[in-house]
């Protein structure tokens, strides 16, 4: 083999006490597409920004050294949603960083020639001329493309480049990425396709919890790479405690508070099936869209009956992040309804009137969305009670504690109750935000990635909160880019693949819950609404 | 044009208070010609005399007013910068009120920090209606009708029977007592005592009070949460107006008893200064006027003392303003934000 | 009346560049105010102290830069609020000015050269090299795109592996040295130094910014406007019989409706 551009050896790198890399290996030699698979959160983010140089290592080495020459090799990565400046033609925006000059001024027209000479070169189509702002979603990732290619880098670095465009454009752009390979470059491409990083890479690294494995050589079996990245995943899972639907409520966690949710009723399901005939949130063919991304989901067929919990999973640039965007407002309905209880919600909502139709929402980003971080935790805690802590306007001092008691009590957490937000750990935070929206009895309740930031604990006491919310009637959805998560905490789960909806299963189905999350296709047992229609 | 809100830390504000202290030692060590009496006098002379010491506390019990004033639009994560102008006016309305009309004094607040009230409030309206920052509009009202009292008061409103550039007095009946004769002290000290309680409660104590905090913590939050963000802009700027009134107020009707051109003059900006060092906490309102009035009088002890005619109020104020909001301790590197993102991709 | 006005225009321009360049790099310069005092007393300063009228124009653009630098060293270094640090400045300029006058020259009134005032003609000249200057800087220099792309997108120049405070803190200084350069052709064209010279200048010249549309070009037009309120008001004073004192309110006023409209119209955009 090649001496390698790049190589990555034994790094680990730690956030605080989390473990976000551990023993990476990754070698890139010159003349291949290398790619790079892994779930959301299994630390490929950190890897590239080590790879880049943009963080040190906290142990272990990596090399940049140019194998000819004696320097670094170049590197340039394409960013996954670039902001260029929107007033300026998108010419002086690609050759920002190495602009030709002459004498001290800037050679516009050279600079220009040079930006198209390379966009000829790789077979990009894109007007340089006009202003940056007038791009549309699909140009805007040209764009980032080559700007990377006008540093002339030999090691190319990608982080999902292809999600959301269409198949023109996504073969456009791996073409492009060939004719890079082809001049004796190297591409680390990251994706959670695995048909289409199977597809084009010439050797797959799997990583898994921070984890790399040995590379594997083209070809590369998607089938092959889901079992090494999920197996684990469903191994995992039965090493965890899982009750069945609210079996094992017998109220571990006692309620401090003078007014308990509901401790006598919890172990009844019987109101709690009866529940389950009537779909209390609803998606008839909805299609979300979102105009600044200009990405689609849909159509999207789920029904969440009272007393279940459903989880919808799929990596978050499947359309999750589209569901959250829709809830929080950023993202419409475009066709299709979307129904709680039967009555139909506004194309657009707002999380506040969400709530008044008793729906309770926990944003993904609840820590800039959802807390106040200077606030104290009191302050955040009684933020959904507060018109009950201040009766006709004035505060009783008594309300205030017995709800942050009752709130801090539901996950154990032992924390004074003036102390500011910021200086929880991020875990605690998420428990008391968590606490907060489902102490409600909401209807339907809507948690983006619950158990994000939980250690095992405090995601088994997740779980029997939310069986409990469940049994006293609510429906109960989980928006998880884990398929982990989806498995321990719902009984039904919806998968999302590439904007589409691709399967309804059973938690018990690892196998096929793996494949449709990689997206490899098969027909799938039990329900596959249909991905033509070219909604994406 | 984003201009993100202040947010004094703790350290800042002890070294903003130290950076003070210092620049007023090194400009009295430049400049007097005995620097050691003359920081004797500094030192000393606001505690020397009843006179003396009633004039520092009422000053610093107009401090307080405004500086409560500005502390309840920071809560709110708004900023009055226009406090000058609305002191002002509130003088000016008050003092013309009570020359010209045959109204009780009791009328003349309420007109006063009504005025003054709604100049803070427009510019809060402007931030919720056209998403003017609030900051620079309230600083530019507050700049464009400065000239236009000063013209009221050089002609119009103007005693004729005086050298003053100033109105005719107001009628005793409407003059607050007196505290500590013949210093300027005057009950107006129990309003400003009154408005810090007040001002506690309602933040601590109050529905208004959470809901105006929380949008002050997070704006996406109080939308989160189903709160009118619009509400906690306009009416806490109007409730900020309302306390620079009354600071106008007290200084017409306990301290001068007329309107002189300019003597309101940094009432406002060292308001700013007091709520800054005080770090937005209504118990600390009083200290921090203390500390800032104690400033104020010993530099004038100090420059009067010296026979110089040289003023350190603006370059004592732009030394607190420049160091407030730095961070010039920080520690490089991780900041309590970054720590908190736990999510290791 | 027509050298009257191009007289005030180029002054205000010049300044306005000042504020341009700052701002098109991120930046809101609060502190112009306090930097065309501290240009102009510096100038005036220097003339009195024996330096020839070329060397003063460079010593009132040098202390204004000495505050452009403590505005980056605050602002950018140590993480301070820029309007709040702004402020300062104003307020520093406007304390010490008096004081070190007090100290040079024994009062801290006016300080009145003997010379009398320099001629209208190489001020206009002066502002039009600056005009010239900061196109070519701002459009066909390399300096000048990273501001550009610093100030719209900073994020986007991070990415292409160029720091971005570095032309902020150029913007910065060019800030200081022009808003010092046009308050020291202020102070040394009426030949004297007063208390308040910059009388809201600052002010009119961010306007000057926002209605120029950002654009070298703009912000010359946009000065002739106010050259000849300037000059129309000292008309209206006279022959109009309109009191002085509230012309002063003129200039905040007309910046807060612009500023008013501004925001209105990017917020329905």
């Amino acid at each position: 083999m090649e001496m390698p551009f790049l190589t990555v050896s034994s790094v680990a790198r730690w956030y605080g006490p989390i473990r976000a890399l551990s023993r990476a290996e990754l070698t890139l030699v010159p003349g291949e597409i290398h790619g790079l698979v892994g779930e959301n959160g299994a630390g490929k983010s950190t890897l590239v920004r080590v790879i880049a140089g943009i963080e040190d290592p906290d142990e272990g080495f990596v090399y940049r050294t140019h194998p000819a020459h004696d320097r670094p090799v170049r590197l340039a990565i394409v960013p996954q949603y670039p902001r260029l400046a929107e007033n300026l033609p998108v010419w002086q925006n690609l050759i920002v960083g190495n602009e030709p000059r002459w004498g001290p001024f800037l050679a516009g027209r050279r600079g220009l020639a040079g930006i198209e000479e390379i966009a000829q070169r790789y077979d990009i189509a894109l007007d340089l001329t006009k202003p940056a702002g007038d791009l549309g979603a699909t140009e805007i990732r040209l764009a980032a493309l080559l700007a990377a290619l006008a540093h002339r880098p030999e090691v190319l670095i990608l982080d999902e480049p292809t999600v959301g465009l269409t198949i023109t454009d996504q073969s456009a752009i791996l073409n492009t990425l060939r004719r890079f390979r082809d001049h004796h470059h190297s591409v680390l491409y990251i994706s959670h396709d695995l048909t289409e990083v199977c597809s084009i890479a010439d050797r797959v690294t799997p990583l898994i919890r921070g984890e790399t494995r040995p590379a594997l050589p083209a070809p590369v079996a998607p089938e092959e790479l889901a079992t090494i990245l999920f197996g684990d995943i469903a191994s995992a899972t039965t090493d965890a405690p899982i009750a069945p639907d609210g079996g094992d409520a017998d109220g571990a966690h006692a309620d401090g508070g003078d007014d308990p949710p509901g401790e006598e009723d919890t172990p009844t399901p019987g109101p709690a099936n009866a529940a389950i005939r009537s779909a209390v949130f609803r998606c008839d063919h909805a299609v979300i869209h979102n105009s600044r991304t200009a990405r689609h989901l849909g159509p999207l067929q789920i029904d969440v009956a009272a007393g279940r919990i459903t989880a919808i999973t799929g990596v978050r640039e499947s359309g999750l992040d589209l569901i959250e965007q829709y809830l929080s407002g950023e993202a419409a309905v475009e066709a299709g309804t979307i129904r709680v209880e039967g009555k139909r919600l506004n194309s657009r909502v707002d999380p506040a009137r969400l709530r008044r139709r008793n729906v309770a929402f926990v944003p993904s980003d609840r820590f800039d969305s959802a807390a106040a971080l200077s606030g104290s935790v009191e302050e955040n805690a009684i933020l959904q009670e507060r018109a009950t802590v201040h009766p006709r306007g004035f505060r009783t001092n008594s309300r205030a504690q017995g709800i942050t008691t009752r709130l801090l009590d539901i996950f154990g957490i032992h924390v004074s109750r003036m102390q500011p937000l910021w200086a929880l750990s991020g875990g605690t935070i998420q428990k008391l935000i968590l606490a907060r929206e489902l102490d409600r009895r909401p209807t339907v309740c809507i948690i983006a990635e619950p158990t994000a930031g939980l250690d095992l604990q405090s995601q088994l006491s997740l779980k029997e909160l939310l069986s409990k919310l469940a049994a006293q009637g609510s429906a109960v959805i989980v928006l998880s880019s884990s398929i982990r998560a989806s498995q321990l905490l719902a009984d039904t789960i919806y998968v999302l693949h590439d904007g589409a909806l691709v399967g309804t299963f059973g938690p018990g189905q690892d196998r096929e819950i793996a494949r449709a999350f990689a997206g490899i296709a098969e027909p799938v047992p039990g329900s596959s609404p249909s991905t033509e229609g070219g909604c994406r | 044009m984003p201009v993100n809100q202040p947010r004094p830390r703790a350290r800042s504000t002890l070294l903003a208070a130290l950076a003070a202290l210092i620049t007023v030692f090194l400009v009295i060590l430049l400049t007097a010609d005995a620097p050691g009496e003359t920081l004797r006098t500094f030192g000393i002379g606001p505690w020397s005399n009843r006179y003396a010491l009633g004039n520092m506390l009422s000053r610093a019990s107009m401090l307080t007013l405004t500086g409560a004033g500005v502390v309840i639009a920071f809560r709110a994560g708004v900023f009055n910068l226009g406090g000058e102008g609305q002191v002002y006016l509130a003088a000016v309305v008050a003092s013309s009120v009570l020359v010209l009309l045959p109204v009780s004094g009791a009328v003349a607040v309420v007109l006063a920090a009504g005025s003054a009230a709604a100049l803070g409030g427009l510019s809060g309206w402007l931030r919720h209606a056209t998403g003017a920052d609030e900051l620079i509009t309230s600083f530019l009202l507050s700049a464009a009708i400065t000239p236009v009292l000063n013209y009221l008061l050089v002609a119009p409103l103007r005693d004729q029977n005086s050298n003053l550039l100033a109105t005719p007095k107001i009628p005793e009946t409407a003059r607050l007592a007196q505290l500590l004769p013949p210093s300027t002290l005057n009950t107006g000290a129990l309003w400003a005592l009154l408005a810090v309680i007040t001002l506690w409660i309602v933040l601590q104590r109050t529905l208004f009070g959470y809901e105006l905090r929380i949008v002050g913590y997070n704006r996406r939050l109080a939308r989160y949460a189903g709160m009118s963000v619009g509400t906690y802009t306009v009416v806490p700027m109007a409730l900020s107006g309302l306390l620079h009134g009354l600071a106008g107020t007290v200084l017409v009707m306990g301290v001068h008893h007329r309107s002189i051109v300019q003597f309101s003059g940094g009432l406002g900006w060292n308001g700013i200064a007091v709520a800054l060092i005080a770090r937005n906490r209504p118990e600390l309102i009083v200290p921090a006027a203390l500390f800032f009035a104690f400033l104020e009088a010993g530099s004038k002890a100090a420059v009067v003392q010296n026979q110089a005619t040289w003023e350190l109020g603006s370059i004592v104020q732009a030394v607190v303003f420049l160091f407030v909001t730095a961070d010039v301790l920080a520690r490089r590197g991780r900041r309590k934000d970054e720590l908190l993102q736990e999510d290791p991709t | 009346m027509m050298p009257q006005i191009l007289q005030s225009w180029a002054i205000l321009l010049v300044v306005a560049l000042g504020g341009l360049l700052s701002e098109r790099g991120g930046i809101l310069n609060i502190g112009l105010e306090g930097m065309i005092t501290a240009g102009a007393f510096a100038a005036i300063a220097a003339v009195q102290l024996g330096v020839a009228v070329p060397g003063a124009v460079l010593i009132g653009a040098g202390a204004a830069m000495l505050l452009g630098l403590l505005f980056a060293q605050f602002s950018l270094r140590w993480d301070a609020n820029p309007f709040i640090v702004g402020l300062a400045l104003n307020l520093l300029a406007a304390g010490t000015a008096p004081l070190l006058s007090e100290i040079l020259f024994g009062t801290r009134g006016s300080v009145r050269l003997e010379a009398g005032g320099i001629a209208a003609t190489p001020v206009i000249l002066i502002a039009l090299v600056v005009l010239v200057t900061a196109h070519l800087t701002l459009y066909h220099t390399v300096p000048g795109l990273r501001l550009r792309i610093a100030g719209e997108q900073a994020e986007w120049l991070r990415a292409q592996g160029v720091g971005v405070k570095r032309y902020q803190l150029i913007g910065l200084l060019t800030s200081g040295v022009l808003a010092g350069t046009g308050g020291a052709l202020l102070a040394l064209r009426l030949g004297v130094y007063l208390p308040n010279i910059s009388a809201g200048r600052g002010w009119i010249a961010l306007v000057i910014v926002y209605l120029g549309y950002r654009t070298p070009a703009g912000l010359a037009v946009a000065a002739l406007f106010f050259g000849v309120i300037d000059a129309v008001a000292v008309r209206a004073q006279s022959v109009l019989g309109i009191p002085p004192t509230i012309l002063l309110a003129l200039p905040y006023v007309l910046t807060v409706v612009a500023f008013v409209s501004y925001a209105a119209l990017r917020r329905k955009a």
